[in-house]
């Protein structure tokens, strides 16, 4: 896929932003040659991979990428229960999942993933100190978040959810997914409107939210104001 | 823009609330005048963004919105204008000096722009919340593609639901527009595409009283008790002023709670500027708020030369 010089100087920009370095793990069809050259059959598969390497190579050493076969690494597979491809994983510092990524980090969906990296490189945000004063209040919770391409809310609430996944740790797992390639989820949880964060299977927030709303559903409204209202 | 790297002691020249486009030409020039500024929003990009076609800006035949103010966000990168995403909720002034209370921290400013545009108007009908995401949209940009080949309704007679419609023809079998008045107000070229497109129906003097369904929305009932088959439910009736801060303040607003400003961009508190939706202006298009966001930055530029020391 060739990328625009638009989204290559978006990614020199952002990736000089990283504040350390980082490691991405990816998992495809990936598969081997009988000369060794490897092959994907999967084209968001190969989509995925060449972005995550033009992200390696504009790095200057700050991005690794890790790729793994779905069909050769069960193991990996099996402890990160990677049941759809492509995947990103984001990890923490012992291995464990902060993030899955099921869409292709491509055209609209570029500068938010670029933004979490930041986050997940160490960079903070203005609401680092209301999540983790909140973080006793919400329980450990996993949200899927809904979104397709064409949505213009979509690229605003990517990072605001990684960004409390970052901040959490890990104790708020995201899933990113593509809506328009998860079709089955869509019908599994009757999705019509994106973009659609499902948290904990129960809850849900439709449309645009601010990281407000997003700490109100997961404290169940019992959040402390923090900041200047401690 | 890091917040951690905001001075709370700093003055700035102006700071500007809002993240769309009338809050993004007052920041271009005040840059552009050399001003000390900042702009704070809760997100950027306002409603324009989720516009599916804009062909009415000029110089740009067509092009989506949020392609559009991604190049706006170009604009305000290659002038390293500061954007801080926050929430003002309180303002207030002391002497010739504005404070802005926001989630997080104190801003100070001797003028203030205020850009914080609208948000859309919900019916407030049995079912509508139940629906959100299930059938009921209020972004056929957002979701149009998930009614392909289905029944949608728009509920609305203004230019933006007639654009709306047009949109959702070119994924649904049929949709309905549904006004309570007796003729659309959509722009000529809209109405003249609409009459001209097989697939779009207009009821009119007609309102929804409930949405229905069991999984998702499945109908919808009109006021004289008649239940209508639809699939997908579209809201586009108009949208309500973010004004509050400003009527917080005592900045006049009108009926419609709509800040008035004069031609300069001015409110009845000197150092307050408005410009955008959130403005009384009759016709809110983005580039009247571009306009009015232009002129407020001239207005504010002015006024701190009239009126502090250098």
């Amino acid at each position: 896929m060739i990328l625009g010089s638009n989204e290559l100087e978006n990614m020199r920009r952002e990736l000089g932003k990283l504040k350390k370095k980082i490691k991405l793990i990816l998992f495809t069809d990936v598969k081997r040659r009988e000369d060794g050259t490897k092959f994907r059959t999967c084209s968001s598969c190969e989509e995925s991979y060449h972005i995550l390497k033009k992200l390696e190579e504009l790095s200057e050493g700050k991005v690794s990428i890790e790729e793994n076969s779905i069909e050769t690494e069960k193991d990996l597979v099996k402890r990160y229960k990677i049941l759809r491809i492509p995947c990103i994983l984001f990890i923490d510092d012992n291995g464990n999942e902060i993030i899955k990524y099921f869409i292709v980090p491509s055209g609209p969906e570029l500068v938010p993933f670029l933004q979490t990296l930041r986050y997940y490189s160490g960079e903070t945000s203005s609401y680092k100190d209301q999540i983790l004063s909140n973080l006793n209040r919400i329980p450990k919770s996993n949200i899927k978040l809904f979104i397709t391409k064409t949505c213009p809310y979509c690229p605003m609430v990517v990072p605001i959810v990684n960004l409390f996944s970052i901040l959490s740790n890990g104790k708020i797992k995201a899933e990113i997914i593509d809506l328009e390639a998860n079709l089955d989820l869509a019908l599994k949880y009757q999705i019509q409107g994106v973009p659609h964060a499902i948290i904990n299977e129960q809850e849900r927030i439709y449309g645009l939210f601010t990281p407000q709303d997003l700490l109100e559903k997961l404290t169940r409204g019992k959040r402390d104001l923090g900041g200047m209202y401690a | 823009m890091n917040i951690d790297n905001v001075d709370e002691k700093r003055v700035h020249d102006i700071i500007i609330i809002g993240g769309g486009p009338a809050a993004i030409g007052c920041a271009i020039y005040a840059a552009r005048f050399g001003m000390d500024l900042l702009v704070i929003g809760k997100m950027f990009g306002g409603m324009i963004a989720t516009t599916h076609l804009v062909e009415n800006y000029p110089g740009i035949t067509s092009i989506s919105g949020s392609e559009l103010m991604e190049m706006f966000k170009q604009h305000m990168n290659s002038l390293d204008i500061p954007y801080i995403m926050d929430e003002i909720i309180k303002i207030r002034k002391s002497k010739k000096i504005f404070s802005l209370e926001s989630l997080f921290k104190e801003y100070k400013a001797k003028t203030i722009c205020i850009a914080t545009g609208s948000e859309r108007k919900k019916l407030n009908i049995p079912g509508e919340k139940e629906f959100e995401g299930r059938g009921v949209s209020y972004c056929a940009t957002c979701d149009g593609p998930f009614f392909k080949n289905k029944i949608v309704c728009v509920i609305g007679g203004s230019d933006a639901a007639a654009k709306e419609a047009l949109f959702l023809s070119q994924h649904a079998k049929k949709v309905y527009i549904i006004y309570r008045g007796k003729e659309i107000r959509a722009e000529p070229i809209n109405k003249k595409r609409i009459l001209e497109n097989e697939k779009i129906e207009i009821i009119y003097n007609t309102e929804i009283v409930e949405i229905i369904g069991n999984s998702s929305v499945n109908s919808i009932k009109f006021k004289n008790g008649e239940k209508f088959p639809v699939d997908g439910v579209f809201v586009e009736i108009g949208s309500i002023p973010n004004s509050k801060i400003a009527i917080d303040l005592g900045v006049k607003v009108n009926n419609k709670n709509e800040i008035i400003i004069n031609r300069r961009s001015e409110t009845n508190i000197p150092g307050i500027y408005a410009a955008g939706d959130v403005a009384d202006a009759p016709y809110k298009q983005a580039i009247t708020g571009v306009a009015e966001g232009v002129i407020a930055a001239y207005s504010a530029f002015n006024y701190i030369k009239n009126n502090f020391s250098q």
